[in-house]
């Protein structure tokens, strides 16, 4: 599990920061759970919370897959790499 | 103005340009014309492509292969204006030039309305075809100096990954450069995606124990006992999942700095804790005895009115006055609006890099929306919004269908608070308004008497009257994000 700051705009299209845990597992999914209700497919932005670093981590983008809503009534979302449109190189992930 | 004074006042501003800046899509569906104009064109000094239908033209626009489009076009003819529109849909970016026999002033009017750059009579006059294909020329290169220009005002204008020109963001840098170079505790104040983290970081970078470490506690984001864990350490049992024996933030930190984010979130309990390391200089690892000595310069950073915090007893006060001798105020990117063209140069920079593409810029009516867009997620929405676009963006440049879609909804709207008018008592004006205010001033009730022209006892009694003032005061300073 990964502490991270996810940004976004939820299904009023409102920005939204919170923290979350990022979960990784061994078939390389990635799951997070955010208080915000984010539109399938939308575009989510993560940022790695890591206290000793010496510089800021960058925001990547994720595609959203809701998946369900916690016995504590917050979103589950799988969470799928972004590939830019056009671009001269590989995605970046 | 006649042509002779006309010519007069070209030579005495002409300023030497790159010719071969644009290459001209020539489309008439005349091969004889076509060929005539592709001659005189050449003559000119410019290469050309040639068209000879619509959709090989908007091929040749989508492919980059040119951005100067010389079309017979008429309202009456085999193109109409119907393919200008098309066109512009395609790039918006792109110029066109009307060339048609049927010239009369109302159709070229209308063309030009329509976004066309000139509109040329047949046959073509030489001179004026000239003139029309130097001043877009002209236009690209000068486009290219200030992309350079901008360039080079990237690196001038970034103070240790933070990117300004206003005077609010120019003072902002200068007193950081200032408080840096003294060993002192700072409080960063600004609301969620300003940059207190960067700015943070830069003050510990400038002083003098720049070479030493940060490390970085974000204090919303863990229980009590999970962060007084990861500020002080534990010892092996100290927990249930205290497997091992580790030291903490303060101590990793030590003879460096420690960067407390959201310090405003920080229960009673542990502001104590935190009070105790600042007076005394020591810290305790949890489950252990032992009182270790160290020296941090502390730096906090809180998207809350403290003092506000303070008075509601949410703070405390002898904290507040150990943390906030030195404050640096970041202002919300509304307040800084000439920043946001800069800053969007600078993301289209990162993620252009990130992403492998090489979109130059925004069309204008994106930029446009950009700088009417009020931004509550500050610096980190736009940064988002950029990123996004650079995804999502098949074209040359980055236009209002690659924007969020509330973002394009919102440009329908002819108001420019984006509110829609509705006849609402007084009593829900006065209401909405006071909120508003609230809001605006982070909470702090004294700032928003102040702006709304009345005394602080009638601010109080009112928000009295509607609820709880504390929790109407909180409401309102904590922003959307």
């Amino acid at each position: 599990m990964y502490r991270v700051e996810v940004s976004g705009w939820d299904k009023s299209q409102t920005f939204f920061v919170e923290k979350s845990e990022l979960v990784w597992n061994e078939e390389s999914e990635k799951h997070v759970t955010l208080n915000s209700a984010v539109p399938d497919g939308s575009v989510v932005f993560l940022r790695m919370i890591r206290p000793l670093s010496a510089d800021q981590s960058q925001s990547v983008p994720y595609e959203t897959e809701f998946l369900t809503v916690t016995p504590d009534g917050l979103n589950q979302f799988r969470l799928h790499p972004v590939s830019p449109r056009g671009a001269e190189r590989g995605s970046m992930n | 103005m006649s042509d002779g004074v006309a010519a007069t006042v070209t030579k005495s501003v002409e300023v030497p340009f790159a010719k071969g800046t644009v290459t001209p899509c020539i489309l008439d569906d005349d091969p004889e014309q076509l060929d005539a104009l592709t001659a005189l064109i050449d003559d000119l000094g410019y290469k050309s492509v040639r068209a000879s239908d619509p959709d090989e033209a908007l091929q040749c626009l989508r492919h980059g292969r040119s951005r100067l489009l010389l079309a017979d076009l008429s309202d009456t003819g085999l193109y109409g204006y119907d393919f200008l529109d098309r066109v512009l849909r395609t790039d918006p970016g792109v110029h066109v030039i009307v060339i048609t026999r049927d010239y009369t002033l109302e159709s070229a009017l209308e063309a030009i309305r329509r976004g066309a750059s000139d509109f040329l009579p047949k046959p073509v006059d030489r001179a004026r075809l000239k003139r029309a294909l130097d001043d877009i020329s002209m236009l690209y290169d000068q486009r290219r100096r200030v992309r350079a220009l901008e360039e080079q005002l990237l690196k001038d204008l970034e103070f240790h990954g933070i990117v300004g020109k206003s005077p609010a963001m120019l003072e902002v840098f200068d007193f950081a450069r200032k408080v840096a170079r003294h060993y002192t505790n700072v409080l960063v104040v600004g609301q969620t995606g300003t940059g207190k983290e960067l700015v943070a970081r830069a003050v510990h970078q400038i002083s003098p124990v720049g070479t030493q470490r940060l490390a970085v506690c974000n204090c919303s984001a863990l229980v009590d006992t999970l962060l007084e864990s990861q500020l002080f350490g534990h010892v092996r049992g100290s927990f249930t999942g205290a497997t091992d024996t580790r030291p903490g933030l303060f101590e990793y930190a030590n003879g460096g700095t420690v960067f407390l984010d959201e310090v405003g979130e920080t229960s009673l309990a542990m502001q104590a804790k935190l009070l105790r390391v600042i007076q005394n200089r020591e810290i305790q690892r949890v489950g252990s005895p032992e009182v270790k000595q160290i020296t941090v310069r502390l730096i906090a950073a809180t998207n809350r009115d403290l003092r506000a915090e303070v008075l509601a007893g949410r703070f405390r006060e002898d904290l507040f006055y150990r943390l906030s001798s030195i404050q640096i105020r970041i202002p919300p990117l509304r307040e800084r609006p000439e920043d946001i063209p800069l800053l969007v140069q600078f993301f289209l920079k990162k993620y252009n890099e990130a992403y492998g593409k090489k979109i130059p810029g925004l069309s204008r009516r994106a930029q446009s929306l950009l700088l009417q867009h009020p931004w509550p997620g500050n610096v980190r929405e736009l940064e988002n919004v950029i990123s996004s676009a650079c995804i999502t963006a098949a074209g040359d440049f980055i236009d209002l269908a690659d924007l969020p879609e509330h973002m394009q909804h919102r440009q329908g709207h002819a108001t420019g608070s984006g509110d829609d008018w509705q006849p609402l008592s007084l009593e829900e004006v006065r209401k909405i308004h006071i909120q508003r205010v609230l809001a605006m001033c982070h909470g702090n009730r004294l700032r928003a008497a102040h702006v709304l022209g009345i005394g602080r006892t009638s601010l109080y009694r009112y928000l009295t009257r509607e609820g709880n003032p504390a929790h109407l005061g909180r409401r309102a300073g904590v922003a959307a994000a």
